[in-house]
Order: structure tokens, then sequence, then C-alpha cells
């Protein structure tokens, strides 16, 4: 240590504020040196006499405080009351067990806010599909070898057929099959005339499938594993739409304000075919969301109102123009079976057969082929007996053929 | 004297205390505070009964600002900054007075308090008044030279010796450098030594 560096520490020297070692240092330099032992020794001994003396202050000075302090305690004005609430809150807030606290409170609070946060505001909705079971027979003759289908498609074709065919033991195809919620609404003894609220239900949420999945006809429907994908993922969402959720009013047309279709639908139910026909036309007409099945109920209204002989032609009419559609197959059945009523049996066999690689009216189909096999056997017998010299009737040249004087009356269904 | 007297509660937790309502916790404050504060207001303007209001003054101001204390600070730093602005204010008043008060009474030539004498007093008689004399010739002297120091110099030696405070907190009092807060207690205690000279032989027997 030199005498420059002495004298920055001499004061902390004189005041004991030097750590040991700087001191002994001091001490050492100090020791050595003339100057720095003069100038230290000499200011410790000032230090040492030069005390000022203490004195008391006025016996009135405390009182005189602590009168000014009560008074200024009980005239504290709000906002200063304010700042001293704050600071003893900010007292208590600064310390690390409310901070924990309030972390911990904010963890708990935002971790119910995530888990009360509904599915579907956050992304895409999810179908749900019920697998249910399928009959042995029906799986594999949905196999999609058997139907033409790529391999890669098959699982979506499984559903389809899987889907189908649980709906085929119901009144009708996949139009009459209700769901379970649709058979509670709906008495199981009305005919096909009448069709039952949840089968229209059904039938509207069918209908909405091929425009928004892209099925465009009825090969589609038959000879793709996609569209039969996508129709049994229709079917899926149908099923999961009719069931009742808290908050969203549902899709269904009946359950919605009525509108044509639905006061069309309400004639209907009310057996007053004419005006529903007329109702169901213009709802048709105006290019509706549900104009495929105002038309396939315009063609059944005038069926149940004017007979088969008109609604034939309807039929045909809704099938040809809405194909692909699940109504244009409805509306192929119906005018198959007015054919088949009217003696038409050509006709009938021609749409029968189509209807066969219509999913949910295949076996409906080979039923009626079968029996119309019969009938024209039957005719052709007669015939021949009639006229014993004439040649034997000849079978139907190609399978879309149907015999050409079956005038007995057809089978009821 | 100062806060190395204290033992227990530190002066910060007393104004905590108080900051919630404990006016005994103030009453504490006032009782450990009163006297170095008035001694070093004291020496400063040297008048008695104005120091006793200024001292008065900087506890009333402790209660008024007490809100924004934080507990952070050094309650010391933050009284003695107040009393040394209230001094400075007296002594910007007092020069445009120009004249002091006829029924102030100048305490800096007569100490009130424990002389150094009475410190250095011992048991016997004829050698004690002859050290009583002598200190408060000393007391004399060294309120003289402090009368003659400039004012930061003898601001800072009273923080010092008065107060008892530590340097940095001196240096946040006044708002200067710690090391020139050093260089002026030095210049201040050398001030003092050679004005107490004479009584360098007398010094040294005290050791």
């Amino acid at each position: 240590m030199d005498c420059e560096k002495f004298d920055q520490i001499l004061i902390d020297a004189l005041y004991d504020e030097l750590d040991e070692l700087t001191l002994a240092a001091a001490k050492r330099h100090a020791e050595g040196c003339q100057r720095c032992q003069a100038a230290w020794s000499g200011l410790r001994a000032t230090l040492k006499i030069g005390v000022l003396p203490t004195v008391e202050p006025p016996a009135s000075l405390e009182p005189n405080i602590l009168k000014a302090a009560h008074e200024a305690h009980g005239n504290v004005p709000w906002p200063k009351r304010v700042g001293r609430a704050i600071s003893w809150a900010g007292s208590y807030a600064m310390r690390p067990q409310t901070a924990m606290a309030a972390i911990l409170v904010l963890m708990l609070g935002s971790s119910v806010i995530f888990v009360r946060r509904k599915p579907d505001r956050s992304g895409p909705s999810r179908v749900s599909v019920t697998e249910r079971g399928v009959p042995e027979q029906a799986a594999e003759e949905m196999r999609p070898e058997r139907i033409g289908v790529p391999r890669e498609r098959s699982v979506a074709l499984g559903r389809s057929s899987r889907r189908d065919d649980d709906r085929q033991p119901g009144s009708g195809g996949p139009f009459a099959a209700p769901t379970a919620a649709a058979q509670r609404e709906a008495p199981a003894s009305e005919g096909e005339a009448r069709p039952s609220k949840g089968g229209d239900k059904a039938l509207d949420t069918f209908a909405e499938a091929p425009r928004s999945r892209g099925i465009g006809s009825v090969d589609d429907i038959g000879g793709s594993g996609a569209g039969l994908g996508a129709f049994a993922d229709r079917a899926a969402e149908s099923k999961k739409k009719e069931e009742p959720s808290a908050g969203a009013p549902p899709d269904h047309p009946s359950a919605a304000p009525k509108d044509g279709y639905g006061s069309a639908m309400d004639l209907y139910s009310a057996g007053r075919f004419a005006e529903a026909d007329k109702a169901f036309n213009d709802v048709a007409a105006s290019g509706a969301k549900n104009a495929a099945l105002a038309a396939l109920y315009s063609a059944k209204s005038t069926e149940a109102a004017y007979g088969c002989t008109q609604a034939a032609a309807k039929y045909e009419t809704v099938a040809s123009r809405y194909a692909g559609t699940s109504a244009a197959a409805e509306a192929q059945w119906g005018a198959a079976n007015c054919y088949k009523l009217s003696g038409n049996l050509d006709r009938a066999y021609a749409l029968y057969y189509q209807l066969r690689t219509v999913a949910g009216y295949r076996d409906k189909a080979e039923a009626e082929l079968g029996n119309l096999r019969i009938l024209q056997q039957q005719t052709a017998a007669k015939a021949s007996r009639a006229q014993p010299p004439a040649k034997p009737a000849a079978p139907p040249a190609q399978a879309t053929s149907a015999p050409r004087n079956a005038n007995q009356p057809a089978q009821s269904q | 004297m100062g806060s190395s007297g204290r033992a227990e509660v530190s002066d910060e937790a007393l104004m905590l205390r108080y900051q919630r309502g404990d006016l005994s916790a103030f009453a504490d404050l006032v009782a450990r505070h009163k006297t170095p504060l008035f001694n070093f207001v004291l020496r400063q303007i040297g008048a008695s009964g104005a120091a006793e209001d200024l001292v008065q003054e900087v506890f009333v101001r402790v209660i008024e600002n007490a809100g924004t204390f934080k507990h952070e600070a050094k309650f010391t730093t933050w009284a003695y900054t107040i009393a040394r602005n209230l001094c400075v204010d007296h002594h910007r008043k007092a020069s445009y007075r120009r004249h002091a008060s006829l029924d102030e009474r100048d305490v800096r030539e007569h100490g009130e308090g424990p002389s150094l004498g009475d410190q250095v007093a011992d048991s016997h008689p004829r050698a004690s008044t002859e050290r009583r004399a002598i200190a408060n010739e000393i007391q004399v002297k060294v309120v003289a030279a402090l009368d003659a120091l400039p004012g930061e110099q003898r601001e800072v030696f009273l923080l010092r010796q008065v107060a008892n405070l530590p340097f940095q907190e001196i240096a946040s009092i006044t708002g200067t450098p710690e090391n020139t807060v050093k260089s002026r207690m030095r210049y201040a205690l050398e001030r003092l030594q050679e004005a107490l000279t004479e009584f360098e032989e007398y010094a040294r027997a005290l050791r």
C-alpha cells in the first residue's frame, strides 16, 4: 500500500469500516510511513476529543409531536386513507405465499375453463358411428370383391353395407326404416301411403347426403365404395342429428318453424293429398333444399289422390330428375310398384331390375322380380291353354324385358 | 444515539406497523430519533426554539407521507433528508431576514448536554475539576470550529457524528458520491484538528 491509497482509506480506517486485510495493510504502511502515521494518529485523537455535546430536546417536543400525530391520524383525507389501505394490502400481496396462492387459483380457474369448453367449438366436428351387428349373409354379399369395388375403398363400403343392411329389416328400405328416435315417435301400424314422421326425418337427412358429399348418380351408390362410404357417413350424421342436443336446434324441417315443405307434409299427414300434391309441387319447383323429397312426396300424394296411373309417370320424372339421390331410388321403387299394379309388368320388371343395384332395395327388388316371373309364367300358361296350336311363350330375351301380356292383377306388397 | 442503540425492532418495521395504524410504533420512532434529529437541526441552524419547531415539522411530514414510505427504504435516510431540506429552507428564509430572533438563545457556544468533562471525569475531585475546565474549553473550540466549517462539511460531520449514519447513507441524503462525503469528512476533521492543536497532548493522554 502507498500513501495515496492510504489517504483513500484513512476515513474508513478511523471508523473501523475496513476489512481485516486492508486494515492490516494500512497499519503496516503507517508503521513504515511517518506522514501517514501522523495523519492517522492525529485524526484519531481529534475524533476522540472533538465530541459535540449532546443537547437534550425540550420536554415539550415529544408530546407536541405525538399530539400532531394523533390529530393527523384522525384527519387523514380519504385519498391518503386509501393509499394506506393499498399500502397495507400491498404488504400482504408482496408475500410469496400470496403470489403462489394466486398462481394456484389462476391454474385452477383456467383448467376449469378448458374443461368446460365445448369440443365442437374448438375444431371440426367428429362423427360418431355406432357399429351394430351385421347379418353374416348380408356382409358376405356386400364384400367389395363381389360388387367390384377396389380394396382401398372396402372400409367405407363395409360401413355402408352394414348400415344399409341394418336398415333393411324395416318397413321399406332406408327411407321407411326409421331410426330409433323416429320409431318412438311414429306409430308402427302406419303404411307406406302415410309414412311416419320418423321415416320423413330419415328421408330428409338422406336426401341431403348426395348434394353435400357429391354422390352424382345411382352408379356412385351401387358401384363406388367412396359413394357408399359417404352414404354411411351421412347416415351416421343423420342419426346424430336426430338426437336432441342442448342449445342447438335440430336440422330437421319438422323441428324448424313451419316452411312450405312442413306445411305440405302437414297436409299429407292429414290425408289432404290433392292439396299436398300441389304444395309439394310448389316446394319442388322452388328448388329448395329438400326439393327432391318434395317431388317424391308430390308423386306419393298423386298416387294417393289420383291413383297409380298418373303417379307412375310422376315417379319416373322424380327418379330421372334427381337421379343418384335416395329420393330418386324411392321414386323408382314407387314407379315400379305403380306399373306392377297397373299391369305394365315389363316396365315394372325393368325398374325392379335396376333397383337390384341400389343398396337397401336389392332384396325387395329380387323378391318382386321373382313374383313378376311367376306372373309371367302364369300368363304364358293361360295364353297357351287358350290357344293350343299357338307357339309357346318365349322367355324374356333380356333381363330387362318383361311379359307383354301380363294383365293379371299384381300381388299386393 | 442513532440506530446503533436500537436493539430489537428496526425503524422500518416500526414504520410498517404505523402504516397499519399502530400509533405506539410511531411513538417508539419519536423516542428513538427525537434527540439526534434535534441535535442535527440545532447544530445546523443554531437556535433551540426553531430547532424544536423543525424537528416537530419533520415528524409531521413523516406522518403525512407515511403512506408513501416503502419498507425497502431506510427510515433514517428518509427522516434526515426531510430534516436537511427543512434546514436548507430555514437558512434560505434566515438569509432574507438577516437578523436573528431576539428571544432565541444561541446554543452553539454553550452546549446543554453532557460535556466532554462529564465524559472524562473520574472519581478524583481535584483532577476532575481540572479536566472539566479543559473539556469545557475543548467544547467551545469544537463548536467554534464546527461553526467555521463550510456548510457541506459541517453537514457531513453532523450526520456522521451526531446522527451516527454510515457514509453510504449520508451520500444518499446529501445526494453526493460516497467518496466526496468521505473527503468532506476528512477536511472537517482536519479543520477540527487544527482548532484543537493545543489540546493534542491532552488528547494523546486520553488514549
